[in-house]
């Protein structure tokens, strides 16, 4: 494995002994624009991960209703970002709060358009958590609507505190010097905190939770596809914090190799806290303590060395487990466990990456800057999450009616089914 | 509904005539529950119970001799039970009723002299529901049958009082035939009841796989030829 990429470093240094510094530069520039774009692929590519993930974790009569709303919101919410999104989170940003320019994006510079790509990933990724949270009873166009609203105001405007200012300016809890490296916040815990409050204004699926107290479980259709899509979520993930550098630099292998090992840590944590528990060993919580794994090292794994990955995903894999066992507790339907994965992991991991700071480590000052970011998420995103929802329920209905959850979203409201072979063929009347 | 307060037995008119009140209800809409009433008021309010079982073969008549059993146990158990939640006194909706004050819409439905295919099918399948229920938890099937009793009145705006009378007393029973005419989308609304009614107490997977066994069982009928259960699903 070492002669090939020996070579491939002798060709490339050998053209750099004559060139200019311009040469230099461009070169640099199409090695950045190159490994950016691949990265800007493999997040686009998480989305299949996401869609086979919450499908597998629904019932067959709703699966093509998941992978609809992971299909569409990645559509929809694309055209948004760049139309709205992207100007709020990235444009010259002079207050500190929002962006001011770069809306529709039209002519710009060549790595403008490679970073606008990677930045639309990252959005499309935020929207599409809650779509598994508030799966199985949801109506399709008013979770589209809500996808819209994320992508133009919610994510873009909590992006620009912390990530803003690329065309001048500065966000504000980027000032305080907030780390989240490729958005254990600013992506996975927003996109957690929408998914809390959407699962609130919906209420639990019908049957979920008996009058009497009682709770009965709702297993997933395919439990293959739910790992499939934590493997490919996982690989995806080498593009999401890989490319967060933004830039082909040396520390890529740093950050994706903390990415992994802390993966790797999230499910074993996971795995120990279910045994701690006496409970059985879930595929599901395990899949999913290693998606809390990576979300939990999202923030610091540019700035952590490896042993301190793999406690910040042997704690997110724990946190997960807690997290969905409170989430029991309070009665609240989130089918994937995504306010988990995405929500509580996503705090510990911003937490984590303040504490476990290469260099500066338990800096109280820095965690405490952590903990204004984290809690500056919270009471932006689920306030305005939950009028959201709640606004979108009295207008256009968010909760799907009673006999549409007993036919199945896919017929309800695509008229297709994902299993004809196994499912009912004319559940009811053709409309129209 | 009110709690009865009193000891073991009904022994004061007006709980007795809450007790019939309440015991006739499922059997009959309410202008003959009315008739009824005014009929054991002037003979039998004074009277030991043991005149109860002559009231009941007086006031079934007809197609109602086969409930007159039923009829007679439900009324004995509510003049007998103190746990019993019993009906308000309807004595002013009977002065009402004989001063010619309540309107009653005439019956939209009529009983069926032969069950027609999509009722046939109908039957089947609430049957065919209940038996996969009952096969997993006889309780929770009991409780089931309970809340459909309890809440196919929520739908009076889409059947007639007959089909929620008749509805009730097949869901305390499980016995027979429902008879009056339903259309497909009154069939769905039926079945929708129990299926909620089945995620409550068995959860929804449990309710998902019952229904979709007594649908590929309802298939195999004859008359699943003419009329596809799939239909009021």
């Amino acid at each position: 494995m070492k002669k090939p990429f020996t070579l491939i470093a002798l060709l490339a240094t050998l053209p750099l002994s004559n060139a200019n510094a311009a040469d230099t530069a461009t070169l640099t520039l199409n090695m950045d624009t190159v490994w950016v774009a691949i990265a800007a692929a493999l997040v686009f590519f998480m989305q299949a991960g996401f869609a086979l993930l919450e499908s597998g974790m629904s019932r067959a009569k709703n699966s093509v209703n998941v992978i609809m709303k992971n299909y569409v919101d990645a559509c929809v919410g694309s055209l948004v970002y760049w139309l709205v999104g992207f100007g709020i989170m990235f444009g010259i940003n002079h207050s500190g709060w929002f962006g001011e320019d770069h809306f529709f994006v039209n002519v710009a510079d060549d790595f403008d358009y490679t970073f606008l790509m990677f930045q639309t990933m990252f959005a499309a990724t935020a929207v599409t958590i809650a779509s598994g949270a508030m799966a199985e009873r949801t109506h399709y166009r008013a979770y589209l609507l809500g996808a819209v609203i994320i992508t133009a105001i919610i994510y873009p405007v909590y992006g620009s505190w912390a990530w803003g200012g690329a065309y001048g300016g500065s966000g504000w809890l980027a000032d305080m010097g907030f780390i989240d490296f490729a958005g254990s916040t600013v992506v996975h815990s927003v996109g957690g905190w929408v998914a809390l409050a959407g699962i609130l204004v919906l209420g639990p699926r019908m049957g979920r939770f008996s009058n009497d107290g009682r709770a009965h479980p709702i297993p997933g259709h395919n439990l293959t596809s739910v790992a499939l899509g934590g493997f490919i979520l996982w690989l995806g993930w080498f593009g999401f914090n890989g490319g967060s550098t933004v830039a082909a630099s040396a520390n890529i292998g740093l950050i994706n190799l903390n990415t992994h090992l802390s993966a790797a840590a999230g499910a074993v944590g996971a795995l120990l806290a279910l045994m701690a528990i006496r409970a059985p060993i879930y595929m599901t919580t395990v899949i999913n303590g290693s998606i809390a794994g990576l979300v939990a090292i999202t923030a610091g794994a540019a700035t952590m060395t490896p042993p301190f990955a793999i406690i910040t995903g042997l704690v997110g894999g724990v946190v997960v487990v807690a997290g969905e066992r409170l989430l029991y507790l309070l009665r609240l339907d989130d089918v994937v466990g995504a306010v988990s994965v995405h929500g509580f992991a996503g705090v510990w991991g911003t937490l984590a990456a303040g504490i476990f700071k290469h260099g500066d480590m338990f800096n109280s000052t820095q965690i405490l800057i952590q903990f204004i970011g984290i809690s500056a998420a919270f009471l932006w995103t689920f306030p305005v999450a939950l009028l959201m929802y709640y606004l979108l329920d009295k207008t256009v209905g968010l909760r799907a009616d009673s006999i549409s959850e007993q036919r199945g979203l896919d017929f309800a409201e695509h008229y297709e089914i994902g299993y004809p072979e196994f499912q009912l063929e004319k559940l009811h009347e053709k409309r129209g | 509904m009110i709690q009865q307060k009193s000891g073991s037995a009904l022994n004061d008119v007006t709980m007795k005539r809450r007790a019939v009140y309440t015991a006739l209800q499922p059997f009959f809409d309410m202008k003959q529950v009315l008739e009824a009433l005014w009929h054991w008021e002037d003979n039998y309010a004074s009277d030991h119970k043991t005149s109860i079982r002559k009231f009941i073969n007086e006031i079934c008549v007809g197609d109602m001799k086969d409930k007159a059993n039923a009829m007679y146990h439900n009324l004995m158990l509510n003049l007998q039970d103190r746990n019993i939640e019993l009906d308000e006194d309807p004595y002013s909706l009977m002065l009402a009723y004989r001063g010619g004050k309540l309107q009653f819409a005439e019956p939209k439905s009529e009983k069926l002299l032969v069950l027609t295919p999509p009722m046939v099918v109908f039957n089947r399948l609430l049957q065919g529901f209940m038996e996969q229920l009952a096969s997993i938890e006889h309780y929770y099937e009991f409780k089931v049958r309970e809340y459909v009793g309890e809440n196919v009145g929520e739908y009076s705006h889409e059947l007639d009082l007959q089909q929620v009378n008749e509805i009730r007393v097949w869901m305390k029973y499980r016995e027979g035939e429902l008879e009056y005419n339903y259309n497909p989308k009154q069939m769905s609304r039926v079945l929708h009841l129990l299926y909620i009614a089945a995620c409550e107490f068995f959860g929804p997977t449990v309710a998902d796989k019952c229904l979709s066994q007594a649908v590929n069982a309802v298939e195999r009928i004859p008359e699943a030829r003419q009329f596809a259960p799939k239909q009021i699903l």
